[in-house]
């Protein structure tokens, strides 16, 4: 299976189990939890099921496109269901035995692995998923976002698409995966995973970083203020990203580290209240009766 | 004896964390036991099961129902229950309210004399009827380092629960808890089958369990692994290093049918570090490695344990995983020698050790200080000094390298090795690597001095840079290990047999901080590190009036402190000795109000007193001698020849004597033999058992 081969069958089964199929966002994100779907949707009582790809961004996870396991960037594939149905895992297992993956043949577990955002004041408990070894996925039942106490809980799923395809394809170098049948996932993105490492490493503008962090912190602030919470939290994750680009910068000193991500913290739990309140206030539209 | 039958009860649930299976087997097996003895429901053999999605009991030979008993309840005395022979209002009241007639009653003395009391016979419940409610109290008291919710009504376990089997004799327990109700049906093997198991009786349990590929019981599968491990090594002359001990746990509480593989790695890896290969095995991926049993190197063999029988393919799986890892480290290993290890010094600026206190840089700078001072103390040669001054230039450098940032606990052996590949000897590379020894409770000392100093040295600014910020441990509060690294600097004191002072020390390097009171916060530390001195003595297993008795001076010495309590405490529970030491605490407490008093032999005047004097004469030389040869036991033994000169002395002679003169003699005398053994033992502080 080429790797938007697999992104088709996920999205097939998991539209198949009810999700609805969106879109990946169109701020960078560190990761599919980022997404509003995933951090916004799992606050508060309304249910909800969704999967999508996104693409994931790591600034210090760069290697120049020179290791064959390391990304500045790469694919998550995000599903998240509320509230957390009671065959979570079987469901998770068949998408991956749906994939041609025979558990008789290959061994796959559920590793204790609890997962925390301090960005986004996140919190949840699971696993990692092995599969002969390697990890292919996260599995968490959230219980906290922006601090909050979530009832009901929601179950998310993060498939490392790269590895999936690299233990589907029998590939020990990310950049070898086929992408198509013809062009390779290093053919698609070798060049940018270089320009980015050196940008993210050496090149980006530490000034300006600091500027737009204050900046969006600031914006963030005043779209709370006037009610919008849905520009407030792409605030919030512009901020995480410019965050992480400082940190790959080698800017920040430990004590500055713990500052800025208290900072995000701070306007994530903002966020999510406001966001509660906000569907409180429409009636928790997707309630169903 | 009424009939029995056997209870099965399995929870099902989502693979709970590894670390914690077997601490949730014992719980719930205990808690079970305990919460039947309560309701007097007596049992058989309890046999525990459990693996990563379920937690069991079998018990066999339950009876079914509790044990019959008695309840009895005081009521009016009998003086007031009969007047006349004849039951009185009071009685016939309490009969009433307790729904009893008069022959339900007994009369017995209650201590404060004749009581009437009310004897009920209770019928035993059911054990069926019983069940239910027990074990709802027992899945409510289970705790878990962390637990989390799941379902509608927010109950909290350390993962969810998905089902449950409870059965007493081929019948179902009607229970439900967390959305689940109990029934007969299990779940076998993931690969394995589909669908669920009948359970027809709690003895079919395992063998049942055993026919879905599941070996339920715990300590057979950690046996099995044991057995694959050594069938795969020994042949092949391999073992697993002590290291791996841990994985047998680890992988038990990770599959529910083990099978071991064994795999390959590249040998071209084996140039980098073994702690590495270690670390990258262990920590991550489980596996164990393995070393040739005749050279004691790690070879480039491991084995991965898996939950699956055949392995033809997921082998190669493994393998990739971890050529992925090494690539990593080898990576960063490389990386990281571009760089010389001193040149990594300047960017420890970088590095906070505390916003108030500085960087790492300012604190390796603070440990040359006390080092230099400390080397002096311990009065090391010129070489030794040199090398030091180089340990301590180089002792954090590799926390900024790669390696460290990608496996922190690597600090210290990565200086090592860096240390060796920038040009570095031996000693230093060492040094490096033993500055942090001991790095847990049991963990090896430094076997070289260089790093003991430079340990004590590290250890000693953190605490001095904590306590001038205000930040010391209080309560159960110590968020930077303050207590661990004093224990840490007395077990490298006693192990290398130190001498030097810590009062001194400090005293030379408080003047590095910044404080508004510097004599308050060394007074603070010299508190701090002699309560703490008590504390560990006492868990090294000597009592607290023996540690109060030996303490003179100890922030001078703490290792002569040590032999002083040591001495002591292997001549205790001897009844002699014993004895004696009460005497000398009466000596030592009566001479306590006297100030200091001065003795003429000629005044002396009976013959006991005469007796202990010259005694004390004839030995005083060889006490002083062993004192100053700190021959601690010799210093005990005279001691005991005092016994019986001490013990006639206070059976015949009356210190306190009506003539002032005659007492304050005698007080002196036994002030002057007390002064003498003053420096080793203070008399005062000792307890006897029961006191």
């Amino acid at each position: 299976m080429t790797f938007q081969e697999i992104i088709f069958h996920l999205n097939s089964y998991w539209s198949s189990r009810g999700a609805l199929i969106v879109q990946p966002y169109d701020i960078e994100t560190g990761a599919g939890t980022f997404n509003p779907a995933t951090m916004l949707r799992a606050l508060g009582p309304e249910p909800w099921n969704v999967a999508y790809v996104e693409p994931s961004r790591r600034p210090t996870d760069g290697r120049y496109g020179e290791n064959p396991n390391r990304l500045a960037l790469f694919y998550q594939y995000q599903v998240l269901i509320k509230p957390s149905p009671e065959n979570a895992q079987d469901l998770y297992l068949e998408s991956i035995g749906s994939l041609g993956i025979d558990f008789k043949k290959h061994d796959i577990r559920f590793v204790h692995d609890d997962w925390e955002s301090p960005t986004l004041g996140a919190t949840g408990l699971g696993w990692e998923v092995w599969l002969d070894g390697m990890e292919i996925t996260q599995f968490t039942y959230f219980q906290q976002v922006g601090g909050i106490e979530l009832d009901p809980v929601s179950v998310e799923l993060t498939y490392g698409l790269e590895r999936i395809t690299m233990f589907l394809q029998k590939k020990d170098d990310v950049f070898d995966i086929l992408w198509n049948d013809t062009l390779s996932y290093g053919d698609i993105r070798k060049r940018e995973e270089y320009e980015f490492s050196v940008y993210n490493f050496e090149e980006a503008s530490v000034e300006m970083h600091r500027s737009w962090f204050n900046d969006f912190e600031k914006e963030a602030q005043h779209c709370l203020e006037r009610g919008l919470v849905l520009p407030a939290y792409d605030m919030v994750i512009k901020c995480s990203h410019t965050f992480n680009i400082l940190g790959a910068r080698g800017a920040l000193s430990v004590t500055e580290r713990t500052a800025y991500i208290g900072r995000v913290r701070n306007l994530a739990r903002m966020v999510a209240e406001a966001y509660i309140a906000s569907r409180e206030r429409q009636g928790f539209p997707l309630m169903e009766g | 004896m009424s009939p029995m039958k056997d209870i099965l009860v399995e929870i099902g649930v989502e693979e709970l964390p590894h670390a914690i299976c077997q601490s949730a087997m014992d719980d719930f097996c205990t808690a079970f036991t305990n919460r039947l003895q309560e309701e007097r429901v007596k049992h058989g053999t309890v046999s525990p099961f459990g693996t990563p999605r379920r937690l069991c009991l079998l018990i066999e030979d339950v009876q079914e129902g509790q044990v019959d008993f008695k309840t009895e309840k005081r009521g009016p005395s009998y003086e007031k229950a009969y007047v006349d022979g004849k039951p009185s209002q009071a009685l016939l009241g309490f009969l009433k309210g307790n729904g009893i007639e008069e022959g339900d009653t007994v009369v017995r003395d209650a201590g404060k004399g004749r009581y009437v009391f009310a004897v009920q016979e209770v019928k035993g419940k059911s054990t069926e009827q019983l069940l239910p409610g027990i074990l709802t109290d027992v899945v409510r008291s289970m705790r878990f380092p962390k637990s989390m919710r799941w379902e509608s009504k927010g109950f909290s376990f350390s993962r969810p629960i998905r089902w449950i089997v409870f059965l007493f004799g081929k019948k179902v327990i009607s229970f439900e808890i967390a959305g689940i109700h109990a029934d007969r049906h299990t779940y076998g093997h993931r690969a394995y089958t589909d669908g669920t198991i009948e359970i027809g009786v709690p003895r079919d349990y395992e063998p049942t369990l055993r026919t879905a590929s599941i070996i339920p019981d715990r300590a057979q599968r950690r046996e099995e692994i044991e057995g694959y491990i050594s069938s795969i090594t020994e042949p092949l002359g391999l073992k697993v290093p002590s290291v791996g001990n841990i994985l047998y746990d680890e992988n038990t509480d990770l599959t529910e049918s083990p099978h071991a593989v064994l795999c390959r790695f590249d040998e071209d890896f084996l140039e980098l570090p073994p702690e590495v290969l270690i670390s990258e095995m262990i920590e991550h991926q489980h596996y164990f490695p393995l070393t040739d049993v005749k050279t004691g190197e790690l070879t480039n063999s491991f084995v991965a344990i898996s939950n699956i029988a055949d392995n033809s393919e997921s082998k190669a799986g493994y393998e990739r995983v971890l050529r992925a890892r090494l690539n990593d480290g080898s990576f960063f290993y490389n990386e990281d020698r571009k760089t010389t290890l001193d040149d990594y010094l300047e960017r420890l600026t970088a590095v906070t050790f505390h916003e108030k206190l500085g960087s790492m840089r300012d604190k390796v700078e603070r440990i040359r200080t006390i080092s230099a001072s400390f080397g002096k103390d311990l009065a090391v040669d010129k070489e030794t000094a040199s090398d030091v001054d180089m340990i301590v230039r180089l002792c954090k450098n590799d926390l900024v390298t790669h390696m460290v940032g990608e496996f922190p606990q690597l600090q210290g052996t990565m200086g090592y090795y860096y240390a060796l590949s920038s040009g570095h000897g031996e000693r230093v590379a060492l040094g490096i690597k033993e500055h942090y020894y001991p790095r847990f409770a049991g963990d090896e000392l430094p076997k070289a001095v260089e790093g003991a100093l430079v340990g004590i040295a590290d250890r000693l600014d953190t605490i001095m840079a904590i306590f001038s910020i205000g930040l010391r441990p209080k309560g159960s509060k110590d968020p930077f290990a303050l207590r661990r690294k004093v224990l840490a600097i007395i077990r490298i004191i006693i192990g290398l047999k130190l001498h030097f002072s810590i009062r001194k020390l400090i005293e030379d390097s408080v003047g590095l901080y910044r404080m508004n009171d510097p004599a308050a916060v060394r007074a603070d530390l010299d508190q701090f590190f002699h309560n703490r001195i008590k504390f560990i003595f006492a868990e090294y297993g000597f009592s607290y009036d023996e540690i109060d008795a030996s303490l003179a001076n100890v922030l001078d010495d703490v290792y002569e402190a040590y032999r002083r309590v040591e001495a002591l405490h292997n001549l205790r529970g001897n009844e002699d000795f014993e004895h004696l030491l009460i005497s000398f605490r009466r000596m030592s407490n009566i001479i306590e109000e006297g100030g200091r008093l001065s003795f003429l032999k000629s005044l002396l005047a009976e013959k006991e007193e005469k007796a202990l004097h010259s005694h004390f004469q004839s030995m005083r030389e060889s006490i002083v001698e062993s004192i100053e040869k700190k021959d601690y036991g010799e210093v005990y033994r005279i001691l005991s020849t005092f016994k019986p000169y001490v013990d006639s002395f206070f059976d015949n002679v009356l210190v306190m004597d009506e003539n002032i003169e005659l007492r304050r003699n005698r007080l002196g005398l036994l002030q002057s033999i007390i002064v003498v053994f003053s420096d080793i033992i203070d008399f005062s502080k000792i307890v006897q058992p029961g006191e």
